[in-house]
């Protein structure tokens, strides 16, 4: 899959031309720091999506750019990746996939273009999930329709309601948008969507809940515990990007890079206490990243 | 023309979404033909329907429209094939459609019908997509309207299919209710009355100079090098800077960009900040190259989500914090959090919120709550904090609040219970005055001095605020002021010659100005100002209004016959409100000043929590001028016990002529006379028209008092002064300053007064007005802190006899104009001044330690020695 990327070549150092730094709303987060790496063909990037919430990239992709927002296309979107990804951190704990309901239960429901709610009543639920890991929680889902409100809970196994909304409205009569961040709750849970009414072809698509992992953690005397985590800004110079995060207190610089090879990410840590050590937990190739003070180059291939 | 960088930028493609965007008006009569809306109102109803069809009442959050309403139907039709394409419009309304802008049919045209109710016309479309645009008149009966179009090659009208129409998508949906205003034809009042003005204010020449350079502005201000900083709210995210602005060919660069929505900009401690969507960030240039290469988070954290309406506004610093302001999470126009539903930030004190930060620490608190859109933050009148907030869900219209921490202001999550206006200083009424209020700022000198011009992102131009204080709380009233600029205006900025720049932006749906998106554009001070009412000052039986030229003679039988009402709002989850216990108030009577500037309107049954309106249409002045508007709105929030007492002088900032044979001693161009108290010229230092004092305030050491080079007995001095905002209360740390006659005897200066209130209030002895420790003044003639003001004082000397005082020094102070000490005695040397003592002294200016933001500047300072011996004695005096 990646040969036909690899055959195109990659430029082995951005240029203050063609480097691309910038801040958005991106794939439903916002404050994200998008970096864009030129390769040799036109309109295409490594693009790395930085978090300032976790500290570090939640994904790479190579590709262009879909950019979306009022800034952009006046729409109430937000921008997008577009392309290849080559590695995206984990970040859905559930979805409803939208041709079958595995695991699912529902009433009165039945899929056309989204599921629709096709009776008063009518209601779905999830099989048992659990999401307590995540540093921020959102559940996110279209809707059709505007003459009826879904509302939706999330249960625990004894049946106990954790948190429930309904969903809001608009005046527009295509696929709605709906976005709520939920508390972080731990334990089991399944989420129930149900409609009072089914009037005017109530349907719901895109059900997920999702948000962010904590990537990083710190160890000391023994103890290993998630670590702060502030980002300090970033420096474009000569081409490149580099971000400085406060990790713990200790403050790690990042810069990264792309070849025909690899993607790379070096780490520069300082004001680390010598028997600290930080760790970088992110699902990627390898594992575990261990960092103390220093540098520290890691290549990734394609 | 100024040199332009092209967007690296690739803009995405214009999205759309299916349907066709239809608005409607509610009018008060019937029209016989298509009207024109009188611009800056919003619709009754707003919303995207299926296809170029329609039959019913037009529902809205207000209720149906079924008579009297304007209907703008606009889509996109997506065309396959080129050729001419007939079209037949369908309604017995009366209604017209354009093509691409053009005029193609309309139903009360008997020369295009086919048969009644139906009207054809013929376009010749190109491949791609074209405008469709159906305007309806509907007075009464059922109402219909239908477009069919017939293709090239095609033999009969078809309807125009709903996969080929398409609109804006994502648009907010702005609406208002009641009545709105259209016209057939030449409107039948001038500009400014009833309707918007078309021009800019006389007081101001429109210079365009940003050639092709099209920002879109979020933030604005000026580096201490006169270049102006500008952030857009685009694609680009960028920070320009422009200097060079007085010449032909001012000069654009590029200093950053990647920024995300950035909307507010400040220049502090030698760094340029800017505020992007939940964050601040500070900007550096380390390698010199004129681009920035640093970008530092100073704080982040507050309440953001991915929504597009939570934005965060504005970067005002003051007092060494930084605020900005939140907006809250909207779908679609309406509020994200609906009955029963949490907000898509469910936490309990934000978004919507007044945000403090610490700059150097990164820390930030919420300081009040209750915001929705607050798009338009300063320090204003007196040095306070103002926001401007947006009509919508619990605002039934545009509002501006004083920022008061702990404050819940008028917008909640909840849909439980109706929340109180709190420091609600100013409504603007819908659609009337204003739409989508944005920054304000202080007028520091002129005719309007302490008062606020305030932008508008959709009704557009500028809108001018007087306020006063009652009971201690801030109100006033709005006029208009200017119109006719590039855009709807976002951002402003004053330059150092009494320019303002002002910035225009806008986006989709009906928040923008005129569809236009961005703009920036110079109002240069012209020194002209209109006959026009300056300000209005409540009491219990009525208002003083003062006008900025004499009236014409015959002025108060015209006064008589204003239109004058009195409404108030009600906070709903609707969008936007109605007025209710809107009620005519009769005027009694109206009496004139002697120098024809004010004008009393005895009224009866004023409210607290109204806005009461004016209308002076056809009162002229002694010079036979038109009013530049006749129209003003007052926000009571609370109606005083104080009855009309006769007429007082008004204040003016300018104070007293200048006699013949008066001596400068700093002039209006900042050259100074003074010296040290060894007699070096002061090291105060020159600024462009001004002398200002010279303190480390940090060090707490300043280059010393400034003295005349000559002493003085009895004088009359002048002297015009500008006490910065900031610094704590009752600390004397607030601007202050002062004059010292014979180096001994202080009158105050400091940016806030002995007195604060029409009502009175506690009177201080040791603020701005008093002698200094001994005597508070008898009134508040401030204009309040960042004003230039003026004191005219007449100084009689103590008399001395065998050396022992036989009589105090006395003294009578005009503060802007009005008699504040009245030949006062002094009782002894003031503070820690020197002690009396028989002959001629110097004056001084006093160096003092200050914690306000700036220092205090002196310009126009000149004397009269002797003056009653040249017949220049006080003009009021016991």
């Amino acid at each position: 899959m990646l040969a036909s990327f690899l055959a195109v070549g990659l430029i082995h150092q951005a240029t203050d031309n063609s480097l691309r730094v910038f801040r958005a709303v991106f794939e439903d987060r916002p404050r994200q720091l998008i970096i864009l790496l030129p390769t040799a063909k036109k309109d295409e990037s490594v693009g790395f999506v930085f978090h300032p919430d976790i500290g570090t990239i939640r994904k790479v992709w190579i590709g262009a750019t879909d950019y979306r927002g009022k800034v952009y296309d006046f729409s109430q979107n937000n921008s997008r990746s577009e392309g290849k990804v080559v590695w995206e951190a984990k970040s859905e704990c559930l979805r409803l996939p939208d041709t079958e309901q595995s695991g699912w239960v529902s009433k009165g429901v039945r899929f056309e273009k989204g599921w629709k709610f096709a009776e008063d009543g009518a209601w779905m639920e999830s099989p048992v999930f659990r999401y307590e890991g995540l540093q921020t929680a959102y559940v996110g889902f279209d809707e059709l329709s505007q003459s009826a409100r879904f509302q939706i809970s999330l249960i625990d196994p004894s049946g106990k309601v954790g948190t429930s909304f309904g969903s809001s409205m608009a005046q527009d009569s295509g696929w709605q948008w709906n976005f709520k961040k939920i508390p972080v709750l731990a334990g089991d849970w399944r989420l129930r969507i149900s409609a009072d009414k089914a009037t005017d072809g109530k349907s719901l698509r895109n059900l997920r809940v999702f948000g962010d992992f904590a990537a990083w953690k710190i160890t000391q005397g023994g103890e290993t515990k998630t670590a702060s985590v502030r980002m300090k800004g970033y420096r474009v110079n000569h081409g490149a990007v580099t971000v400085t995060v406060d990790v713990g207190g200790a403050l790690v610089d990042w810069t990264p890079s792309a070849n025909s090879n690899n993607w790379t990410e070096s780490f520069e840590v300082k004001g680390l206490s010598d028997s600290a050590s930080l760790t970088l937990e992110r699902g990627l190739e390898g594992g575990l990243l261990v960092l103390g003070n220093g540098s520290k180059v890691v290549n990734h291939k394609w | 023309m100024v040199s332009v960088f092209v967007a690296t930028v690739l803009l995405a493609s214009q999205a759309s979404t299916p349907g066709v965007t239809l608005m409607a008006w509610q009018l008060e009569s019937p029209f016989e033909r298509v009207p024109s809306l009188v611009s800056g109102q919003a619709p009754n109803a707003y919303f995207v329907h299926r296809e170029m069809d329609f039959q019913g009442d037009v529902k809205s959050e207000y209720g149906a429209l079924k008579s009297n309403f304007y209907l703008d139907v606009s889509a996109r039709v997506q065309v396959a094939e080129e050729g001419r394409y007939d079209f037949l419009l369908e309604s017995h309304s009366h209604a017209d459609l354009r093509v691409q802008g053009e005029p193609v049919t309309q139903t009360w045209d008997p020369n295009l019908l086919l048969k009644s109710g139906q009207a054809a016309g013929q376009y010749l479309l190109a491949r791609g997509s074209a405008k469709l645009q159906i305007r309806v008149m509907h007075n009464e009966g059922p109402f219909a309207f239908s477009l069919k179009w017939r293709p090239p090659g095609a033999k009969e009208f078809s309807k125009i299919p709903a996969g080929l129409l398409s609109t804006e998508p994502g648009q907010t949906f702005v609406t208002s209710p009641g009545v709105k205003k259209a016209n057939l034809g030449k409107p039948n009042t001038p500009p400014g009355d009833g309707r918007p003005l078309e021009a800019v204010h006389p007081s101001f020449q429109l210079v365009n100079f940003r050639g092709k350079f099209a920002p879109a502005v979020g933030g604005m201000c000026f580096l201490p090098d006169g270049r102006l900083a500008v952030c857009t709210w685009d694609e680009r995210g960028a920070v320009y800077l422009i200097s060079e602005l007085d010449s032909r060919e001012p000069k654009v660069k590029l200093f950053a960009e990647g920024l995300g929505e950035p909307l507010g900009i400040a220049y502090w401690k030698g760094d340029l900040y800017v505020t992007q969507k939940g964050e601040v960030t500070r900007l550096r240039d380390n390698d010199s190259d004129g681009t920035a290469d640093e970008f530092t988070t100073v704080a982040s954290g507050w309440p953001v989500s991915q929504n597009y309406h939570e934005f965060t506004f504005n970067l005002v610093p003051f007092q060494g914090s930084f605020y900005v302001t939140s907006s809250v999470p909207l779908r679609s126009g309406n509020t994200n959090y609906m009955p029963g539903t949490h907000g898509s930030m469910p936490i309990s004190d934000g978004p919507g919120s007044w945000i403090k930060i610490d700059p150097a620490t990164g820390k930030w608190e919420i300081l009040a709550t209750g915001l929705r859109t607050p798009n338009g933050m300063a320090i204003g009148v007196d040095g306070e904090m103002f926001v401007a907030d947006n009509q919508g869900s619990w605002l039934p219209s545009s509002v501006l609040y004083i920022l008061k921490p702990g404050t819940k202001y008028l917008h909640q999550e909840s849909p439980d219970g109706i929340p109180e206006p709190k420091n609600l200083v100013v409504w603007f009424p819908h659609g009337e005055i204003g739409n989508s209020p944005s920054e304000m700022t202080l007028i520091s000198d002129g005719v309007y001095r302490g008062q606020m011009l305030i932008g508008d992102v959709t009704y557009g131009g500028l809108q001018r605020v007087a306020l006063e204080r009652v009971g201690g709380d801030y109100q006033g009233s709005v006029f208009r002021h200017s119109q006719g600029l590039e855009a709807g205006i976002n951002r402003l900025a004053w330059g150092d010659d009494g320019s303002l720049f002002v910035g225009g932006v806008g986006s989709n749906g009906n928040w923008n100005h005129m569809g236009h998106r961005f703009g920036l554009q110079r109002l240069k001070p012209t020194n002209k100002v209109p006959f026009e009412m300056r300000d209005l000052s409540i009491r219990k039986d009525g208002f003083l209004v003062s006008f900025t030229h004499p009236l014409s003679t015959s002025a108060a039988a015209q006064l008589a016959k204003a239109n004058v009402r009195q409404w108030r709002y009600e906070s709903s989850l609707l969008y936007g409100g109605p007025k209710v216990d809107d009620e005519r108030l009769t005027v009694g009577s109206v009496k004139v000043s002697p120098d024809r500037k004010q004008a009393f309107f005895a009224l009866d049954g004023l409210k607290p929590q109204h806005v009461v309106y004016f209308n002076l249409r056809g009162v002229k002045s002694a010079a036979g001028a038109d009013m530049w508007s006749p129209e003003t709105w007052y926000t009571t929030s609370k109606v005083p016990a104080m009855t009309f007492q006769g007429f007082s002088t008004a204040r003016d900032g300018q104070g007293f002529a200048r006699p013949r044979g008066a001596e400068t001693l700093i002039d209006g161009q900042g050259k100074s006379q003074m010296v040290d108290a060894e007699g070096k010229p002061s090291a105060w230092k020159r600024g462009k028209g001004f002398v200002e004092v010279v303190h480390d305030s940090k060090a707490d050491i300043g280059a010393g008092d400034s003295y005349t080079k000559s002493p003085h007995g009895d004088a009359w001095i002048h002297l015009e002064w500008f006490s910065p905002a900031g610094g704590k209360v009752d600390s004397q740390t607030n601007g202050n300053s002062g004059i010292k006659l014979q180096s001994r005897y202080e009158i105050q200066i400091m940016n806030r007064p002995g007195i604060p209130d029409v009502e009175g209030g506690d009177t201080k002895f040791n603020e701005a007005g008093s002698i200094y420790r001994q005597t508070a003044p008898t009134i508040n003639a401030s204009f309040g802190a960042g004003v230039w003001q003026a004191y005219d004082i007449w100084f009689r000397a103590a008399r001395w006899k065998d050396g022992k005082k036989i009589e105090n020094a006395r003294v009578s102070v005009f503060w802007n104009g009005v008699l504040v000490q009245d030949n006062k005695d002094i009782l002894d040397k003031t503070g820690l001044s020197v002690a009396e003592a028989p002959g001629d002294f110097p004056m001084l200016l006093q160096d003092h330690h200050t914690e306000a933001e700036g220092p205090v500047r002196y310009r126009n300072v000149w004397w009269v020695k002797d003056p009653w011996s040249k017949k220049l004695g006080p003009p009021v005096s016991k």
